[in-house]
């Protein structure tokens, strides 16, 4: 199954053991924490190069997070990939 | 007087079966499970498998059988049947969460972090019937842990090197668990951890910080019998986290740690989901689950986000320091699972949401029986002329269950319990106080949500009898468009209108 959605900065689990401005991922399931299976959860340069576009992605989603084996970038307006 | 100790050990043998196969099962669990039995008859304890899904056997302790392996209410009532009718001094929980799951109880602070539920061994600590509230289940009783593999994973060899763990370990003097020891904390957290690290070894000389330590620790360093560990952890990920500002490098990895630490050595993590039994569907598995596999007596962690103040001590701070300290003191895996329990119920009355997950979420693994250290000198039970050591020691430790029998029940009716009640009505006076205590802590469109206190019959006759009414208000508000400071919180404690406390939770 592929997960759609914008990738967007937010904090996350405020005053938790968890809390920092998360890269999180809003989809029509709701809003994940996003991250690379096998990276740091809390630290991503590759995550943070996502931020404000829309991602497909394959992996696994948790409760609270989508964990990326794969994803591809698609544009804004109509869901094409972008140009690379 | 029984002049043996009883130990129940539970496990769901069609579900054993359906991931090990019979013959793992048949050649590699049941014969580690009979040497168990064997070594712990040398140590004066009684040890009998028991299999919830076996009708024969649950109908003949007068317990409801298990139908469905997967079915928490039957689970809750099977293992509450089984301990009714045997009253043991320890109890275990033999398999992960896909032999037997946890108890899924509402995450009291869902708000907050957005986590529905907890899932939980605590329920099974408690004579209380199922339930999904936390608040049920604050007067635990039961010496209780979980024997626990790797979830999904076909191979027997996690569950088997606990069990393996559990007959040979032998209790060491307190001294070789006390220096040197590990304990790691990411920097920004450091005012806690010393704190804690202090309280648990009398001295925080070997806190390490993260940055600039880690994740390559010596050998020397991994082999110290007790690790102590306040670290970010992430869901479904085998590394913890240090922090300094916005940096969070890795700061012990379980690919590094696996192999690694000492066997009969003891952890305790306060990090998110350090206690988390995930599926690693062919990865790493969890640093839980690989200090397990090393050969740890007990292990003490979350299964989901954990709390705790950056500079005080509260939450995942206490529960945990509670549980070393007193492993350190020479209680058992499970013994000192419960003491902890019911010293954070004690120490935070009136709990409010962040206090009642920390109880749920916080769990112990390794056999509840495990004793790695030994009870001081002097603590020690001895003999009487015609009375052996032994059956000296099996006496007190029936003294101790009667005592943590009877302080889980006081607790019923001692513990104040913040309870969020959607008509409590607000004076005008104190809801501008609290609206200007929110502006103060720049808590953006404040909502309030009031929790009265309430609790059990002699937490609320002193309560009265005091006139120290609380209730707890939680004054919340929320930034959609900011990249920081999406959601702020703080808690405000108020006495017949008089703020008494607050506290906001913020970044660490």
């Amino acid at each position: 199954m592929r997960h759609v959605g914008t990738v967007f900065r937010a904090r996350y689990a405020p005053g938790s053991k968890s809390d920092h401005v998360a890269v999180m991922i809003r989809t029509s399931n709701g809003e994940f924490r996003l991250r690379r299976r096998g990276g740091n959860a809390f630290q991503d340069e590759m995550l943070e190069a996502l931020v404000g576009k829309t991602i497909s992605a394959s992996g696994q989603l948790t409760e609270t997070t989508l964990i990326m084996d794969e994803w591809s970038t698609l544009s804004e307006a109509d869901g094409a990939p972008a140009a690379s | 007087m029984p002049n043996v100790s009883i130990k129940v050990i539970v496990s769901n043998k069609g579900a054993l079966i359906n991931l090990y196969g019979l013959n793992n099962f048949n050649q590699v669990i049941d014969p580690s499970l009979t040497t168990l039995i064997g070594t712990d008859q040398g140590r004066f304890i009684q040890t009998r498998i028991v299999y919830p899904d076996d009708a024969a056997t649950m109908n003949t302790l007068n317990a409801p059988v298990v139908a469905n392996p997967a079915d928490e209410r039957q689970n809750k009532a099977a293992i509450d049947g089984v301990y009714n009718a045997l009253n043991p001094d320890y109890l275990d929980i033999l398999g992960a969460i896909d032999i037997i799951p946890m108890q899924s109880l509402i995450n009291p602070a869902a708000a907050n972090d957005g986590e529905a539920t907890v899932p939980s061994d605590l329920p099974y600590a408690c004579a209380q019937a199922y339930s999904t509230s936390v608040n049920d289940f604050i007067g635990p009783t039961r010496v209780i842990a979980r024997i626990a593999g790797i979830t999904g994973d076909a191979s027997p060899a996690s569950l088997v090197a606990s069990i393996n763990t559990a007959c040979s370990l032998q209790a060491r003097p307190a001294a070789k668990y006390q220096n040197p020891y590990f304990a790691l904390s990411a920097a920004v957290w450091q005012g806690s951890s010393r704190t804690s690290t202090t309280n648990i070894f009398g001295n925080a000389n070997a806190l390490q910080l993260s940055p600039p330590s880690g994740p390559n620790w010596t050998n020397p360093q991994m082999l110290s019998l007790t690790h102590f560990v306040n670290c970010h952890g992430g869901d479904h990920d085998p590394q913890w986290y240090g922090q300094n500002g916005g940096g969070f490098p890795v700061a012990e990895s379980a690919q590094l740690v696996a192999g690694k630490t000492a066997h009969g050595g003891i952890a305790a993590a306060e990090c998110c989901y350090g206690g988390q039994l995930y599926a690693p569907n062919g990865g790493q598995a969890g640093l839980c689950n690989t200090y397990l596999m090393n050969g740890a007596a007990a292990f003490c962690g979350s299964t989901n986000i954990a709390y705790g103040p950056a500079n005080g001590q509260g939450n995942a701070d206490l529960i945990t320091q509670y549980f070393l300290i007193d492993l350190l003191n020479g209680a058992s895996a499970g013994r000192a699972m419960l003491q902890a329990r019911q010293k954070l119920v004690q120490t935070t009355s009136p709990m409010n949401i962040y206090d009642l997950k920390t109880l749920a979420q916080f769990n112990v693994f390794g056999s509840s029986s495990n004793t790695p250290v030994q009870m001081a000198a002097h603590l020690a039970a001895k003999g009487i002329t015609g009375t052996s050591d032994a059956e000296v020691a099996i006496a007190e430790r029936k003294d101790r269950r009667r005592q943590l029998m009877v302080r889980g029940l006081e607790l019923l009716t001692s513990t104040g319990i913040a309870e969020h009640d959607p008509n409590h009505r607000l004076s005008e006076a104190l809801r501008n106080r609290l609206l200007a205590l929110a502006d103060e802590h720049g808590i953006p469109g404040a909502g309030i949500q009031s929790c009265p206190v309430v609790g059990g019959s002699n937490f609320l006759l002193a309560h009265s009898l005091t006139q120290a009414s609380d209730t707890i208000h939680v004054v919340h508000g929320t930034k959609p468009e900011a990249t920081f400071g999406k959601y702020m919180a703080l808690i405000v404690r108020e006495r017949g209108g008089i703020v008494i406390s607050s506290e906001l939770l913020l970044s660490k």
